[in-house]
């Protein structure tokens, strides 16, 4: 990761107060997402004699399915929810977390196509995540039985608003994210 | 507690997974991201049966059985580590960005012959019959 890109992740991570506490429900979800986005031992965020490996795995993709439900909820956190989802997803790449970025890919059209005006909107928000969200939409098309030729089509209908709402570097940003996915 | 060997040969685009276990014999062709190759490991990966809770079975609609390769695992000669590498169901690489995947029927087979689940009884062996083919996707800058 670049000085630049961990510099970014700081400073969204603020949007995640690190509140470091051990408790028997599982770790403190923001200093843990702190904590594996670093690459940093996550074991004293969990109860005293309950860490495993396993269970580290296990919390993580707790925090990715909350927040999958979270993001496509109807509601007025649903905007701040979209960013930490989109975060995830991030992370994933960040990480080479093979199994997070399939099911990222796949999610995140879901939640797209339901309402991708919010969803874009949302990610404006912290422009870091722009490359992966555009790269993401595109990887879909490469995913599984989906037709990659579709998705000129798709960008081509998404454009005009990405524009509006990345704004013109953002958005030639995404352009460029976008359109370097070739499988 | 028994232990369990998985055997995965990668011919170039594909490979060949094979489990034996008692009477359940599982030699299936798999897949993989030729952008997220696994590095082969000398004494395998320990690996655990479990299922994943951000991926469903795409028959029942339940968490998504898989074995899970454990923390760490390498890639593409060493140029990535990552903590999300599992074996789990899939009918091609582009179901893959970095798992193994194996047609649902054999992987149910698989995962329903370990027992007891849960528990770190799985070797994972890959190795490399010829150049595995496929470009090893660039580190994230």
């Amino acid at each position: 990761m670049t000085r630049r890109n961990l510099r970014i992740a700081f400073a969204s991570a603020a949007l995640f107060a690190a509140t470091v506490q051990a408790s028997a429900d599982g770790p403190d979800r923001n200093a843990f997402l702190m904590s594996t986005l670093l690459g940093l031992d996550t074991s004293d965020l969990f109860a005293t004699g309950t860490y495993t490996p396993e269970g580290e795995r296990a919390a993580l993709e707790a925090i990715y399915t909350d927040l999958r439900t979270k993001a496509g909820a109807d509601d007025i956190e649903a905007n701040d929810n979209i960013v930490r989802f989109a975060f995830l997803g991030w992370l994933a790449e960040a990480r080479n977390d093979s199994a997070l970025s399939e099911s990222y890919v796949l999610d995140l059209q879901a939640l797209f196509d339901k309402r991708g005006d919010a969803v874009m909107g949302a990610v404006a928000q912290a422009p870091f995540l722009v490359p992966n969200f555009c790269a993401t939409l595109a990887r879909f098309f490469f995913h599984g039985d989906n037709p990659p030729a579709e998705r000129f089509n798709f960008f081509m209908g998404i454009e005009p608003q990405m524009r509006v709402l990345f704004g013109p570097l953002d958005g030639a940003r995404c352009t460029v994210a976008y359109y370097d996915v070739k499988s | 507690m028994a232990a369990y060997t998985i055997d995965i040969e990668r011919k170039g685009r594909d490979g060949l997974l094979e489990f034996r276990s008692g009477s359940v014999k599982v030699s299936t062709r798999c897949w993989w991201d030729p952008g997220m190759i696994i590095d082969a490991k000398p004494g395998g990966y320990t690996g655990i049966s479990t299922t994943m809770a951000t991926k469903t079975d795409s028959v029942t609609g339940e968490p998504r059985p898989a074995i899970w390769f454990g923390k760490g695992v390498s890639y593409n000669g060493g140029a990535r580590r990552g903590d999300g590498a599992f074996i789990h169901e899939g009918t091609g690489a582009s179901w893959s960005d970095g798992c193994v995947v194996i047609a649902r029927i054999e992987m149910m087979r698989l995962i329903e012959a370990i027992k007891p689940k849960g528990q770190y009884n799985v070797t994972i062996n890959i190795t490399d019959a010829r150049s595995s083919g496929g470009t090893p996707r660039k580190p994230v800058a």
